[in-house]
Order: C-alpha cells, then structure tokens, then sequence
C-alpha cells in the first residue's frame, strides 16, 4: 500500500499537477462545484474555469492537459445528465453543443440530415438533444426528450404555420439569443419536422408543447439562459486581459515592447475620441425667433408628449419645500409662440364721418320724441310719418352709437317712449321692425362688417331695452321679444341690470366671430373693423362681466376660425386684444367666468392643441398676467391628457383672492407684511418740519403705495426692488438732498485782500492800456482766489463787457473767464451790468464762456440772464435743491407706480415734473375703479371725484397746489379700489377719508396736504392687506 | 405855454391843499371814534349821537325785511337765495349786507347742491379784502364748480425784461434809475402781482428805491438779493420752472378745502338756525 503511495506522491496524476484534486476526485470536485443541487450554467461556468487554470498552465500544450480537459467535459456531460434526467432546469446551449458535437463524431446525424422524414432513425434527430437522449440511440422521440430550444423552435414552427420566411426570421432571432450556429438551426427544423411526422400521439400533444414553448419565451427565457451563460464570463475576459498583458511585460522582447506601445497608443487616441466627443459635438439649438413661429413648437416639453404622467407636475415633478420654493426638478416647458412683434392693437379712432354724424344726436332725439307725440295722438296707431322718423332717427342712431355715447340713453329712452305710446299688434310689430339691425337690414349691400355689427348690436340693444323695461304694457314687451326671436337674438335672462349693454353685447359676440372669420378667410386685411367692434364695446359693456362675455366670445371665435394664428396678422391681433380685454387678477365680479373660461379653452378638443400653444403663448407674453409663466403654454402635440393636465394646473395657478369673513383681501406674506407695516411706522417717524421733508414723505408714501400694489399683484420682484427705493429714501441724509445737483462749488475771495483795492487801482492807472492790462493780469494772477468781492467784480464786470478799449476788455474778460467763473458775486455784477446792456458780441461770447452754454440770437440777454441766476442758484447747497429733489423722487414713484396700474400702452406718463406724474397716477386709478363694481358709488361716484378734481385744479395756482389737487382724488380712487375689493370695510375707510379731508382742510401748506392725503392712502391700502395663511395655519 | 403851466402847478398846489384838509378831518373824526370805541373816554355827544343815528337806521333798515325773514321756512332753500339777492341790491347798511350774507350762507347750506355755488359767488362779493374772495372763489368751485377758474398769470416778455433790469438797479444801489425802469412796459404791474413774493411786498420795495435815489438806504442785504435772483429766474422759466422756484414765486399756500363736517366755518352761519324769530336767528319755529 505504501508503495503506490510514494509513486503518487513522486507522480502526482495529472488532475493534481493542473488542478490541486485527486485523480480520484468524483466529478463535482473536478469542477470544483459544491455539494447540493446544480444548475446547467453553474456547471458550465465550472468547467469553462477549470478549462481557463488548465490553459494558463505552463503545461497547457500537452497532451496530458488534453486528456484532462476531455475528462472535465465528460465530467460535466454527466452532472448535466444527471440534471436532464431528474428535469431541473435548462440545459445550457454550450452543454448542448457539445452533445451535438459527439453525436456528430460517433457519425450520427450528419450524415444523415439530409434524409427524408420518412426514415425514423435516430440519427435524424435535432442537433441538439437532451444528454439522456444521447444516451438511449435508436429510440423514437417522445415531447420529453426535446429542449427547451426544440420546444421553442418548434412553437414557431407552428404559429408561423411551418417553415417560410416569417418563421425562419423568428427561428434566426431565437438561435441568435440560445448561441446555436445556423447549420444547427438547420438540423433542428429538419429534426423537429422529423418529428412532427412520428406517431398520431405525439401529434395530439402539439398544441400543448408549443403553448408551453411560447409562454415560456414570453417568459424572457433567453435572459435566464443569458444569466447562466454570462457566469464568470467578465471575469474570464478580465483574467485573460491581465495575462495577456502580464506576459507581454514580463517578456521584455522586443515585440512585446512594439505590442504594448500599440495596445495602450490606442487606448489613449481612444481615450482622445471620446474626450474630444464630449467637448466638441455640437448640441441641437433650439429654433431661433422667427416670423413663423411653428417651428418652435417643435421643441415641445417632455412633460407634454403623449401620455407623459410628468404632465402634472402639481402632483409628482414639482414640489415644493418648507417655504415654498421648488425643491425638485422643473418640468421642460414648451416654447411659446414667438411674433416679431408683440400681437395686438390700440383701436384707431372713429372715421370723422361717424363723428359728424354722432354730434348730431340730438336730432334724432327730438324726431323720436315727435314721433313718439304723433303716436299718442293718432291713439297708439303708427301711422307713415312717425314711422318715417322713428326709422330714420334710429337708423342714423344705429351708424353712430358708439360714438355718440352722451345721447345713446336719451335716443333709447326716446325709442322706448314710442313703443310705450303704440298701441295694436300690427303697429307694434311695424314698430319693432323698424328698429334697425333686421336680417333684412344687415344684409344690405355697401355695408361695411362694422357698419353691420353696430346696426344689429344697437338694434338688438333697443328691442333688450323695450323687452325688459318693467314699465313696459306686455304687448309692447311681447312684441319687443317676439322680434328679438325673430332675430335670433339672446333675451337676456336674469337680474338685468342694463338691458341694452347685455342685448348689444351679445350681438356684438356674434360680431366678433364674423370677424375673426373674415380675418381667417381674408376678407378683412387690417383691424379698422376690429377697432369698431372694441369700440362698441367698450361703451355697449358698461360691467365688467358683459365686458368679459364680448372678450370671451372673440378669443373663442378667433380659437376655433380657420385662420393661422402663429403668424403674424390681423386674426392674432384680434386674439391679442380680446385676451388682453379680461381680468386675470382674480379679484373682478367676472374672475370666475374668466377662470372657467380659461380652462375650458384648454380643454376643449374642438380647437386644436397648436391653436391653444398660440393662446397660451399669449397668455404667457401679456404683461398684465404676472401669474401666466411659460410652463402654462400648451405643447402643439398635447393629447386629452395633457391638456387636462394644464387646465388643471391653470386653475390652480388662477389668482385666488383671499376671504376673509368681511371680503377679499390681499394675501402677503407674514414678514413681507409685517416689513411693509414697519416701514410704513417709520415714515409717520420721520421729520416734515419744512417743504422739503413733507414732500420727500410723500415720495416714500408712494414708494410704499408701490410695494402695496406690487403684493396685490404677486410680483415679488417688484415688491422687492420698490421696498428697496423706499428705504433709500428715507434713509437718505439731508446733506445728499440739499446738495447741488451738479455738484459744482461756489469760488471764495482769495484771502488777504480787501475789497475795494483792484478798484482803486484801476481807477489809479486811467485809460492806460498797458497799466490796465498789467491790472487785469494781476486780476488774474491772485492766488487761490474764486471769487471777487462786490466792489471789485463791479468794475471787472463793466469793464468785460462795456470797456471801450478792446484789448483791455479782452484782458479782463480771460482773467474773469479764467478765475471766477464759478465766483458768485462776479457772475451776479455780470447780470446787472447786463442791464445796462452789452455789446452783443463780445457780450455773449463773455457769458457763453462763463456760464458753459453757447449764448446767441436775438434774445441773448434774456438767455443770458437766465443761465447766469441759474448756474448762481447751482453753485452752492441749499434746502431747495432738496424741494427739486423730492419732487423728482415723487414724480419717478408716481409714475412707475401709475404704469403699474396702467393697462398696456393706455398710459402716458407725465415725465419728470411730480404734479403731471401725480396726474397720471390718478388717471390710472381712475380707469382701474372703472373696472370694478360696487353696489353703490364709494365714497363717491367718479363723475363726482373727477367734478372735484377739475375744481381743485381750477384753483390751483402753485405746482405743490397742483399735486394737491390731485392727491385728493388719488385717495378717493384708492378708496374705491379697496371698497371694491371688500365692501365691508366701507365704514373704516370714511373714517380715514373723513379724517384726511379734516387734516387737508386745516393744513398749512399744499405740501402739508399732499403728504397728509398720500398717508392717508397707505392707510386705506393697510386695511386690505392681509397676512398669508402659514402652513401651520393651514393644517390647523 | 408858460401861462398855462403856471396854471397847473397852481391847480395842484389848490388840490394838495384841499386833500391835505380833507384827510385831517377824517383824521380828526377817526380819532374820536377811534377813542370812543376804544373807551378811553365817554364818547362826545356828537359822535354818540352820530353812532346812534347809524344803529337805528340799520336797525330799522333790517327790520323792513322782518315779515319776509319770517317767512322764510328751511323746507324752501331757494326763498334764501332769492331774498338774500334782494337784501344785498337793497342794502344800505353794513347791518343789511351782513343780513344778506347770511341769507346766502344760509341757502348755502340748506341746499349746497343746488343753491352752493351761487351762494359762495355770491358771498364773494361781499368779500372784505382780496384772500377772503379768492377763498370764496375757491370754494365756489369745489362746491359745484368743474374748473372753470383755471387762469394764468402772463407776464409779456418787456415787462420781464424791465422787472429784472430794476432787480438789477436795485442790487447796484441805483433806485433812480429802478424806479424809472419799472414805469416802462408796466412792469409795475408784475410788481403788484408778484409782491406777495418780494420781501417787504412791492410797495416795500419801491420805498426801499426811494430811499436809495435819496441815499439814505443801505445796500441789499444777501437774503434780498438772493431771494430776487431766484424770483427773476423763476418767471423767466415759465411754467416749467423748478418746484423750489415756484415755491419761491407762489409760495405753498394750502389748496382750499371744504369740510363738509364742518359747515360753520363754510358758510359762516349756523345751519341749524333757519328759523328768524324776534329779530335773530332761531332753531325752533
């Protein structure tokens, strides 16, 4: 026994050289597998790395390494035997292949592929074939014997309906996954088919396997396989890598040198490309601006293709932290539509032919009134004549009315009284079809779209009028309806307040899509119709509502018409002016119509999405509507879901006025409120002890009013950036605001000499030329000397400019040019030797020279004058520099914060001077309480504000008596604003309105008054803020 | 022409004369009744007598206006109006003027819609100096006015230009020739009307150049001076002038306002005194 033993230990066997095992070794410790069940891939993947330590081994070319490698694989056949036969699993394609390949060794099956089905022989079975297979030749197929690949290859087969070139494409795809070589594939089909043709049972259970290949394909079966076949495959490529590159290094030849330089050169120009990729390829721009905007909408938001959940970013994208800022990624946005200029139109004034003819308005007044007397005395019979009137009146009316706006009511009323004294069914009816705007009437020939709408709108607003006036007898009204049905036109339902305004505007709705239709087909070129239509509007809608409702009706007209919108032209013009016609502060009586309106624009699948990406583009570029962003624009490919997705997040983004139990206030934020409360305390703090400070108060006023306005419109930059000039301004020193604007210095006395002494002097040298020059020198010559004293610039201003001897006056004028230009006595004996007059020339030249502005023509010494006191007033600081600059910083506030009330381009700002720009301010409250309904007039109606207004104005003599004759009204119109915006707080507000009036009755002065009444504003404007709800809050 | 200039140095000798005469009664006369009111002494019999006369003549002159002021009723405003315009056609005493303003003020404020502006314009008639009926201008126009007041102040370019030559005499110390540059162009006109803005007022001023020509005044003190280079150049601007400098010219006199709150102070009369009962204004009927 020890013999063999010392022979194995001087020979070891050859699993034990290559592998560390015995040569006893059962199978599984050949292949270094564990105890335990086994999968097919494991076994391969062992038996690739036994392979991989035999080929690494420096006796890998032998003969022995050979057999040792058969061994392994025979090993491995029998653990995948033993697997086939207990039906675990898979067999691994590899194992298969090489099962195959010693079928084909033991002559089987090549040889034999190309026999015909008819001949059952073994070795016409498939390529590859279970292991327990092999082992039984001759034997006829049964379904257990075929593989997962025959199952699947033969499902195919099936559901191709056999061999054509669909199934061969899926069989080709299927091989490619399962690593079988096309000649295999090929013995396979001819193998299955082989198959097929065996035995009436087995063809029974065909179905079953193939639905069971199929799931099990669908099942990724190719990735299980994948799994098992990319066991220890990377780290079997990494291991070769590094022998590879460990034996060129330790070789040291030559060529190993050469194959190394190659290998790693190419890893580096590799390295190289890739760089120079990253850095250099260049990345798809986006579309400029274009005229068309079409291409734009090319590059739509992710968020917005088909079916993107990313859509509704409320939900999932974006949200938001602790305070409310956006804490995770923005959804892409879509590109707005681009125009080279910005869409819309200021409407053009009416022709003047339609202003003659409106001035004539009481005219027809009085024929309806004749009419309407000849009526009663035919006993309410209408006879040819007061019909003649009554349709003539009421057609001129009806080319007019919008422009005869002071005569419009009277001509109704008039209308009305004729159809109250008409009596009987057939003069009534006579009566109503008189009233202009029939369908008769309207198609008439030469009519201009405008000239129509106008007639039908006036006339459907006369028949509103008689049909719902109470005081009416019903036949009248009866009849008054009945040809409003004939016209098919809306009888407006409900509390109706101006029956004429709801009828005529719903006429004019129908106007609007007459003309976006015209604008779509090209019938109407330019936007004089337009105009004409917003014309009418504006005086037929006198509520916001009605006025919403004529704006809706033209962007949904202008929305579903055949137009382009994305091009420049009248159609997105018009679509311009209407969007820009509503209210999207959220705080109108119409904020809920517009809202719904909105949203159901964006939803509705009538009007495509690319019409709805122009209206959102819109929406986006309109100023007004700080709140509309460009993620609100609609992508030109949306679908259903996507559109619904923004409606949504439109609704949400909607300005939501806060309710307090007393009304709407604005909402702020708790610090940001709380700032504004504490820079509006240190205002009352600060001093107004003359002009000057009174009116640097009013500025801050306004300043503060800004930041105020700026939180009712949710723009927190410009909440910041006025707060900011707030502040400067009240902490700007006195020093700053009584320094001269140009910050030139007044010139001193030169020191050490008296007045009076160059005088003498020169009295004491005569009429000597050279003795007075040599004067004039030393003049010229004093150090450090700015200014003169008052004796002296006397005769130095004389004689510059009324000296006879011409060289001496020019002597004298240099050295005053030279020294005392900036001297304030020299310059004032200039301005009055000036009254003596002056030679003209030389005079001018002097003070042109003196003063830095070129002086001449005619009227040089009044310019003259003028340019000295001035550059006299400018030389030294002084508290009125510090009244120009608070004028200047009240008419900067005044004006911005007037632009930001103003509606766009409805507002012309009055420059630099504070009265103009308070004038404009309050012409911008002004039309911004136009807008707002109250139930009754608060604290008075505007005609009456603006009666007071004139009045004050007409008194006012000073420019501080003209700002107060503003502010007054400003304050009022503030008022109105916040009364509007919560009624209840009416009683609160005439306290401090009662109170101002007391302050501005007893002040001492108009600045006095402009400051106590822009005080009393910041008052007004704290009643409506509010703080925001905290989250806290919220939760609470 | 010697004779005839003779003759008038002569006629204005006579009528300084008789001026001089003239005022030093009423200096005489204003003395005594200045004594008498002031109650130094008791009042001669004359002047008593006199006084005396003049309360029972307004006395009397008011009375004749009593059945009517009787019956007046506050429920017709316009009865006010219509016997205040009477009063004050017929008035012939301050006692009659004083009645009719009150009858406008009390119109006034019985119906200031209607009746305010009248009344207002009507008391502005009665004004006793310039302030007081610019005020009720004023406040006619914020009653129930719609800007008609508006007016401006032009100064024709020779009257500026002779203005700031006197400013500029004036400065030199040469009042004489001030004096005569503002008797050219009528820039004695813009003197009046700016004097509000000059220190010491326009008559201030010439007196100041007065005293010049005969030298006995000082030079202009820098205030002065300043204040009329500022004034020249805040009319040489025009409308466009600088706030400060319109301050300057101007002033910052407050903007008239009404208190509704307070009509007393509007109207001078108590509106809830509509009733005249025993010679006076009552509450009650």
């Amino acid at each position: 026994m020890s013999a063999p033993q010392d022979r194995s230990r001087e020979v070891p066997s050859t699993t034990k050289r290559f592998l560390g095992v015995d040569a006893s070794s059962d199978d599984r410790v050949l292949l270094a597998l564990p105890a335990g069940d086994l999968k097919s891939g494991q076994i391969e993947a062992a038996l690739e790395k036994r392979l991989d330590e035999i080929a690494r081994h420096p006796l890998s070319g032998s003969a022995e390494a050979k057999r040792l490698a058969q061994q392994l694989e025979s090993a491995a056949d029998r653990l995948q035997a033993e697997i086939a036969l207990v039906a675990k699993g898979p067999l691994h394609p590899a194992a298969a292949r090489r099962a195959a390949k010693k079928l084909q060794s033991a002559g089987i099956g090549a040889s034999n592929a190309g026999g015909t089905p008819s001949a059952p022989k073994p070795v016409q079975k498939p390529g590859v074939l279970a292991p327990d297979a092999a082992k039984r030749p001759g034997v006829g197929l049964s379904a257990d014997d075929l593989t997962d690949f025959d199952r699947l290859a033969l499902a195919l087969l099936v559901v191709s309906g056999g061999w054509n070139a669909k199934s061969a494409k899926r069989l080709a795809t299927v091989a490619g996954e399962y690593g079988v070589s096309v000649e295999d594939l090929d013995r396979v089909v001819q193998g299955l088919t082989t198959f097929l043709s065996e035995g009436e049972g087995l063809r029974g259970a065909m179905g079953e396997v193939g639905s069971q290949a199929r799931s099990a394909w669908m099942q990724t079966p190719a990735q299980t396989s994948r799994t098992d076949a990319a066991e220890g495959a990377v780290e079997r490529v990494l291991s070769r890598l590094n022998d590879v590159i460990r034996d060129e290094v330790t070789s040291g030849s030559q060529a190993s040198q050469i194959r190394l330089a190659v290998i790693f050169g190419g890893m580096a120009l590799s390295w190289i490309g890739v760089l120079a990729w990253l850095f250099f390829t260049p990345e798809k721009a986006p579309d400029s601006a274009g005229t068309s905007a079409t291409n734009n909408a090319t590059t739509a938001s992710a968020s917005n293709r088909s079916s993107s959940p990313s859509v509704d970013t409320s939900g999932l994208d974006v949200t938001t932290g602790a305070n409310g800022e956006s804490i995770a990624p923005v959804a892409a946005l879509a590109a707005p539509a681009k125009y080279p200029r910005a869409p819309g139109f200021v409407p053009s004034k009416a022709p003047k032919s339609v202003i003659e003819a409106a001035s004539s308005g009481a005219q027809w007044i009085g024929d309806l009134e004749d009419a309407s007397r000849q009526i009663r005395v035919a006993k309410g019979k209408l006879n040819e004549a007061p019909a003649t009137r009554i349709a003539s009146a009421l057609s001129l009316a009806a080319d007019a009315w919008p422009s005869a706006t002071g005569y419009r009511a009277d001509v109704v009323r008039a209308a009305a009284q004729c159809a109250r004294e008409t009596r009987g069914t057939d003069s009534l009816r006579r009566l109503m079809q008189l009233v202009p705007g029939s369908i008769a009437d309207a198609n008439r020939a030469g009519l201009a779209p405008w000239q129509r709408i106008w007639r039908t709108s006036f006339g459907a607003g006369v028949l509103g009028a008689i049909a719902l006036d109470a005081a009416q007898p019903p036949e009248v009204a009866a009849a008054a309806r009945e040809e409003m049905r004939v016209r098919a036109i809306a009888i407006p339902r409900g509390d109706v307040t101006d029956a004429f305004g709801a009828s005529a505007t719903g006429e004019l709705g129908k106007g609007a899509r007459e003309l976006a239709e015209g604008m779509a087909l090209g019938t109407i070129t330019d936007l004089e119709d337009a105009s004409r239509w917003a014309q009418a509007v504006e005086v037929a809608a006198q509520s916001p509502v009605l006025r919403a409702k004529a704006a809706k009706e033209a962007i949904d007209a202008a929305l579903r018409s055949p137009g382009a919108l994305d091009k420049p032209g009248p159609l997105v013009d018009f679509l311009a002016y209407a969007i820009h016609m509503l209210d999207y502060t959220g705080r109108g009586s119409d904020a809920p119509f517009v809202r719904d309106a909105l949203a159901s624009w964006i939803v509705d699948e009538g009007i495509p999405p690319t019409r709805v990406w122009v209206f959102t583009s819109l929406l986006d570029a309109d100023l007004a509507i700080a709140w509309y962003g460009p993620d609100l624009v609609l992508a030109t490919n949306a679908d259903k879901a996507a559109r619904g997705a923004l409606a949504d997040r439109v609704l949400a983004a909607f300005p939501k006025v806060g309710n307090t139990a007393i009304g709407q206030a604005i909402l702020v934020e708790g610090s940001q409120l709380d700032g504004w409360r504490k820079n509006v305390a240190l205002l009352d703090g600060l001093t107004k002890a003359d002009v000057a400070d009174r009116l640097r108060n009013a500025a801050v006023a306004l300043g503060s009013a800004r930041v105020a306005r700026a939180f009712e419109l949710g723009d927190g930059k410009l909440a910041k950036s006025a707060d900011e000039q707030m502040v400067a301004l009240m902490a700007r020193e006195a020093k700053e605001w009584n320094a001269s604007p140009t910050g030139e210095r007044a010139g001193l006395p030169a020191s050490g000499v008296r007045d009076g002494d160059f005088a003498d002097a020169w009295r004491g040298a005569g009429r000597g030329v050279e003795q007075r020059i040599d004067l004039a020198r030393t003049l010229a010559a004093r150090p450090s000397a700015g200014d003169l004293g008052p004796i002296d610039a006397q005769v130095v201003a004389f004689e510059a400019l009324r000296g006879n001897q011409p060289d001496v006056r020019e002597a004298i004028a240099t050295a005053l040019v030279d020294r005392y230009a900036n001297g304030p006595e020299a310059l004032r004996a200039v301005l009055d030797v000036l009254a003596d007059g002056a030679n003209s020339q030389s005079g001018a030249q002097l003070v042109s020279s003196l003063v830095g502005t070129t002086v001449a023509g005619a009227d040089w010494l009044a310019e003259a004058r003028a340019l000295l006191i001035e550059k006299i007033r400018l030389l030294e600081d002084d508290r009125d520099h510090a009244v120009d600059a608070a004028s200047g910083e009240i008419a900067t506030m005044a004006s911005a914060l007037a632009a930001s009330y103003a509606k766009q381009g409805a507002l012309t700002v009055g420059g630099q001077r504070a009265d103009r720009a308070l004038a404009s301010l309050a012409d911008a409250l002004r039309d911004e309480a136009a807008t707002k309904f109250l139930a009754a007039p608060f604290p008075a109606p505007i005609d009456e504000i603006e009666r007071l207004r004139a009045a004050r104005r007409g008194i006012a003599r000073s420019v501080t008596q003209r700002m107060a004759a503003e502010t007054p009204a400003i304050l009022d119109y503030t008022a109105m604003l916040v009364a509007a915006r919560q009624p209840a707080l009416q009683s609160k507000l005439t306290t401090i309105l009662d109170n101002a009036r007391r302050a501005r009755a007893t002040a001492g002065g108009a600045s006095e008054q402009v400051e106590s009444d822009l005080r009393a504003m910041l008052a007004v404007l704290g009643e409506v803020l509010a703080p925001e709800a905290t989250k806290r809050d919220e939760e609470a | 022409m010697k004779t005839h200039t003779y003759s008038k140095k002569t006629s204005v000798i006579r009528l300084s004369c008789a001026a001089l005469c003239a005022l030093g009664v009423v200096g005489f006369v204003d003395a005594i009744s200045s004594h008498s009111f002031a109650g130094f002494h008791a009042p001669s019999t004359l002047v008593a007598a006199g006084h005396a006369t003049l309360s029972t003549q307004s006395s009397a002159s008011v009375e004749r206006w009593n059945e009517r002021l009787e019956a007046l009723d506050p429920m017709r405003p316009y009865d006010y109006l219509a016997l205040a315009e009477e009063v004050a056609d017929a008035a012939s005493s301050e006692r009659e003027r004083q009645l009719a303003r009150e009858l406008f003020g009390l119109a006034g404020a019985l119906d200031t819609e209607r009746l305010g502006r009248s009344a207002l314009l009507a008391l502005a008639q009665f004004a006793s100096d310039r302030r007081e009926r610019e005020r009720a201008l004023a406040a006619a126009e914020i009653v129930g006015g719609r800007g008609g007041l508006l007016r401006s102040f032009r100064i024709e370019p020779e009257q500026l230009e002779a203005l700031s030559r006197a400013f500029s005499f004036y400065r030199r110390g040469e009042g004489r020739k001030a004096l005569n540059v503002l008797r050219q162009a009528d820039a004695d006109a813009v003197l009046e009307e700016i004097g509000d803005a000059i220190p010491g007022g326009a008559a201030g001023f010439r007196a100041e150049l007065e005293a010049m020509r005969g030298g006995g005044a000082a030079r202009p003190d820098p205030q002065s001076v300043r204040r009329l280079l500022l004034l020249e150049l805040a009319l040489r601007q025009g409308d466009g002038r600088a706030v400060s400098l319109d301050m300057l010219l101007r002033g910052d006199e407050p903007l008239i306002e009404i208190d509704p709150s307070d009509p007393a102070a509007l109207w001078q009369v108590d509106p809830t005194k509509p009733w005249w009962r025993n010679g006076k204004w009552s509450g009650g009927t």
